[in-house]
């Protein structure tokens, strides 16, 4: 079923005549969320409907691609192009503030991600996203025991290392874009289909996929000769190595059960655009991140 | 005036109102604007007075941050915020 990229409103199977109709009257009612997606995926122009179908066609044509591919390519194109993310560019050697703002903001991304997480192995009835997904839980917020430090717990500490009380942290409301993402990121895993909420939030992992520039990245997540030195304290290290090292496989695996399951369901449309939904919350949320540096002065 | 929509209409009344703060005109008679939604690098003009800056916005539009450029900046999208 084709769907929406900015509001995830569905057609029926293949109607991307309905989808681009729908893109040309919320455009022209000025709405923003649809004026962006036409603008930086399709055409800055205004464009009828008859026109904008054979346009919408080719964007969403896998061609020879797999889906998790294609995903993939367009994500790298959206935060790793030619130019790349603002909070890319400023994680390459990240000043105390733009470490803050990740911890204040990420916190709050976490804590919905196991949420998304366990809907998901809630709404599936494969055993492998099962236990893909609770090894994601582990990962990021249960841990195993002192040698296995949960993401979140690490996040903490990071806080904590450039001089961010854990209780500060905790306290302190989410940005209006990251409030928003963690909203939708909630609706998507809750009432989307599986598929398209495992496409949501794992493909959202690329983004400290080292692998990246082989696929096309200008740059990488941030510059690995960080990991090691004085240039950020260790618990920062301690943290950034985590997602560098644990990624590359998480997002991998992911993708592979989207191209699977997607395709054996025949939910290819709507992950499609689940997935460009929540690419855009995403690249909304990483500026969160910088505004809330941009507040404490970074 | 007309916009897209109501987020460019946001980021350009909030662009102006942080130039004017910024060079303390009354009013900006032109404004060229280089780059995309990642950050702009513009020149506004006001008379003979000429000024350079950069300029990115959060996602409901307002101005997250804004720096004034030399005056020889050499203009051209940004490749990254400075």
């Amino acid at each position: 079923m084709a769907k929406c990229p900015a509001c995830l409103v569905g057609f029926g199977p293949g109607a991307f005549d309905g989808l681009a109709l729908h893109l040309c009257e919320r455009a022209n009612e000025s709405d923003a969320d649809h004026v962006r997606w036409l603008n930086q995926n399709v055409t800055k122009e205004r464009t009828e409907a008859a026109d904008l179908t054979p346009m919408v066609v080719r964007y969403f044509d896998l061609g020879g691609e797999t889906l998790g591919e294609w995903i993939r390519a367009r994500f790298v194109s959206k935060f790793f192009g030619k130019v790349p993310h603002p909070f890319v560019v400023a994680l390459q050697h990240p000043s105390r503030e733009v470490l803050s703002g990740y911890v204040i903001e990420h916190q709050h991304f976490l804590r919905q991600w196991v949420r998304s997480c366990a809907f998901i192995i809630a709404r599936t009835d494969r055993p492998d996203v099962v236990r893909y997904e609770l090894d994601n839980l582990n990962t990021e917020f249960g841990g195993d025991g002192p040698e296995r430090v949960p993401h979140y717990e690490l996040l903490l500490r990071m806080g904590e290392s450039i001089g961010l009380e854990r209780a500060q942290v905790l306290a302190t409301p989410p940005l209006p874009a990251t409030r928003r993402g963690i909203d939708e990121w909630n609706r998507i895993a809750s009432t989307e289909h599986w598929v398209s909420a495992l496409a949501a939030m794992h493909s959202l992992e690329l983004i400290a996929n080292r692998e990246l520039p082989r696929f096309g990245a200008t740059l990488p997540y941030f510059d690995p000769g960080i990991l090691r030195g004085n240039d950020i304290t260790p618990a920062s290290q301690a943290f950034l190595r985590e997602g560098y090292e644990a990624d590359v496989g998480h997002s991998d695996e992911a993708l592979s059960l989207v191209s699977r399951y997607a395709v054996e369901l025949g939910v290819v449309e709507e992950v499609q655009a689940t997935f460009l939904r929540s690419a855009d919350l995403f690249d909304d949320y990483l500026i969160a991140r910088l505004e809330r540096a941009d507040r404490l002065g970074g | 005036m007309f916009f897209c929509c109501e987020r460019c209409a946001l980021q350009l009344r909030g662009l102006l109102a942080r130039v004017k703060s910024a060079t303390g005109w009354s009013r900006v008679d032109a404004l060229e604007l280089e780059g995309d939604r990642r950050g702009r690098r513009g020149l506004a003009t006001h008379g003979d007075g000429r000024f350079r800056f950069f300029v990115a916005f959060n996602a409901e539009g307002e101005v997250r941050k804004f720096d004034a450029l030399p005056v020889d900046d050499p203009g051209g999208p940004p490749a990254h915020e400075p």
